[in-house]
């Protein structure tokens, strides 16, 4: 037989043998292994920490938001027609979540209710012949930007003979900060969820990098003994998808245990939007834990192959 | 079965660590290379290994020119050549079995094969009842006889020895010259890279010197004459 022609290897031999290698290698130096998926892990928590507190901050705002509402006071002329046709035309001019209409009768029964300790203000109204209040119409907008709409429209001339008083000038200040809030929020947690997210690529790259600068005698002495470059290539990628499904699902673990501990106090600040850290992660985790894995799975073998193309060299 | 025409090989900084090198060798010999450090000893070996690749010249193993041989094929060569080292390259994450047996998985043989090969390997060697032990768990001379019956996996044509002996004492090198001509008795073409005087003169075989990156002496029954 000459020097030249010898056989080659088939992909399930390879990839048999490297699964093998792989399983080996681990076992044999398990304390790497623990330390390198302790990084990737930290790393990962870190992000989904951070994406976490992005849409806790998320929630808070829109919690806010829901607290802001407008009223507008009609005077006791205004008739039920001029009060729906008002609404109509708020409709119009803004995106309004929900409204609600409180009758003159309704308006005088709160109003004794709230001042029911105060016997003056009871006699006083026992005095008058008619209900004083005028009907109210409670208008919560979708987006606080909206609130400023509403208010420019009420402004019309048309409904200056029946509208009393607007709450809203009282609460504009409260809009305009929860605006300003809301925007830098955003922008602030999405800035540190990307800083945290190259960090993290930085530490699994590190990680990766390390663990096959560890092993580049061995890689040396295999490439000696005539193996390939897949022959060697292939256990190494094992090893890294063992590291990286290991270290998601330590992550998933860690972030779940930590939501459902988490859950119980949020549920009381965010009632009526009932948001969930638990079912955020977990609702669809497809697009949060899977599209990490995905590419942060890619991206450690590309690493490891570009880690390990300087060692493949003959 | 080996034969380098006019073989050069220079390094950056002009460095000329083989100047117009001619050497053949049959199948079947086996031949010492001896000289200073420095002289081109180990760059000779890695030429041979293709671990390098000359300046100038030709090279030519087995009938197949691997002067300018493509990366690819590199591991193709190293399958049908045996190497040993000083410091013996073992593969510290793995028994003296797997070891052995690794030179023959990277080659595709079948577990049975290998199995039974690494037995008659390590009997061969002298390692018997021995090969369930990691690197670390042997001394020197057990080590370097792993890793001969580790380059002998792929039954040879050819063995290169890079100083064998240099880690070990001399009971121990002794051993491995021993396992050395009885591997050359079997037919396989055995190259000794040694400083040893005493091993070189005991053999009586062909001595090949090297003094600054050229051949001064070639003796079919030669001795270590530096």
């Amino acid at each position: 037989m000459s020097f030249k022609n010898r056989g080659r290897i088939s992909f399930l031999t390879v990839w048999g043998r490297a699964g093998k290698y792989a399983l080996q290698n681990l076992a044999r130096n398990i304390g790497m292994v623990f330390i390198t998926i302790t990084i990737v892990t930290l790393a990962l928590v870190s992000v989904n920490a951070l994406l976490g507190l992005r849409a806790l901050t998320n929630a808070a705002v829109t919690a806010v938001e829901h607290q802001v509402d407008v009223s507008i006071f009609f005077t006791t002329a205004a008739t039920p027609d001029q009060i729906q046709k008002v609404k109509d035309y708020v409709y119009q001019v803004a995106s309004v979540s929900n409204s609600d209409y409180v009758s003159p009768d309704q308006a005088l029964a709160t109003f004794k209710e709230r001042h029911s300790d105060d016997p003056d203000i009871i006699k006083s109204l026992g005095v008058l012949d008619s209900n004083p209040l005028g009907a109210i119409l409670v208008i919560h907008a979708k987006e606080a930007t909206d609130y400023q709409k509403i208010l420019t429209a009420l402004s019309a001339d048309e409904f200056k003979t029946i509208i009393q008083k607007r709450s809203f000038e009282d609460r504009s200040k409260i809009v305009r900060n929860v605006e300003l809030f809301t925007s830098r929020a955003q922008l602030i947690s999405f800035g540190l969820a990307c800083l945290f997210a190259l960090i993290a690529i930085l530490i699994i790259f590190n990680a990766i990098r390390v663990a096959i600068y560890t092993q580049r005698e061995e890689i040396a002495i295999k490439k000696l003994v005539g193996a390939t470059n897949a022959f060697i290539r292939a256990p190494f990628f094992i090893e890294v998808f063992v590291y990286v499904t290991a270290a998601f699902a330590a992550t998933a673990g860690l972030i779940g245990a930590l939501s459902r501990a988490l859950d119980p106090y949020l549920g009381p600040i965010f009632t009526g939007n009932g948001f969930s850290l638990y079912e955020y992660y977990f609702g669809s985790w497809i697009s949060t834990f899977g599209l990490q894995y995905v590419v942060v799975l890619l991206l450690a073998w590309l690493t490891a192959m570009l880690a390990m193309r300087k060692h493949l060299r003959t | 079965m080996i034969r380098l025409d006019s073989i050069s090989k220079s390094y950056p900084g002009g460095i000329h660590a083989l100047e117009d090198v001619h050497l053949f060798i049959e199948a079947g010999e086996f031949v010492s290379i001896v000289g200073q450090s420095g002289t081109g000893k180990t760059t000779l070996v890695k030429l041979l290994i293709a671990e390098e690749r000359p300046t100038r010249g030709r090279i030519e193993i087995g009938g197949w020119d691997i002067t300018g041989i493509r990366d690819r094929e590199v591991p193709l060569l190293r399958r049908q050549m045996g190497i040993i080292f000083q410091d013996f390259k073992l593969l510290p994450n793995k028994t003296a079995h797997e070891n052995i047996a690794f030179a023959l998985e990277v080659a595709g043989e079948q577990r049975g094969h290998i199995n039974r090969a690494v037995q008659q390997l390590a009997s061969l060697v002298g390692l018997e009842g021995a090969t369930h032990r990691f690197p670390h768990e042997m001394s020197g001379g057990e080590q370097q006889r792993v890793a001969i019956a580790r380059a002998l996996a792929h039954r040879p044509k050819i063995l290169v020895a890079d100083e064998p002996t240099g880690n070990l004492d001399t009971i121990n090198a002794q051993e491995i010259i021993r396992i050395l001509k009885k591997v050359n008795e079997f037919g396989t073409t055995v190259l000794l890279v040694t400083h040893n005087r005493e091993i070189v003169n005991g053999l009586k075989r062909r001595v090949i010197t090297l003094d600054g990156g050229h051949i001064t002496h070639d003796q079919k029954t030669g001795k270590y004459v530096i």
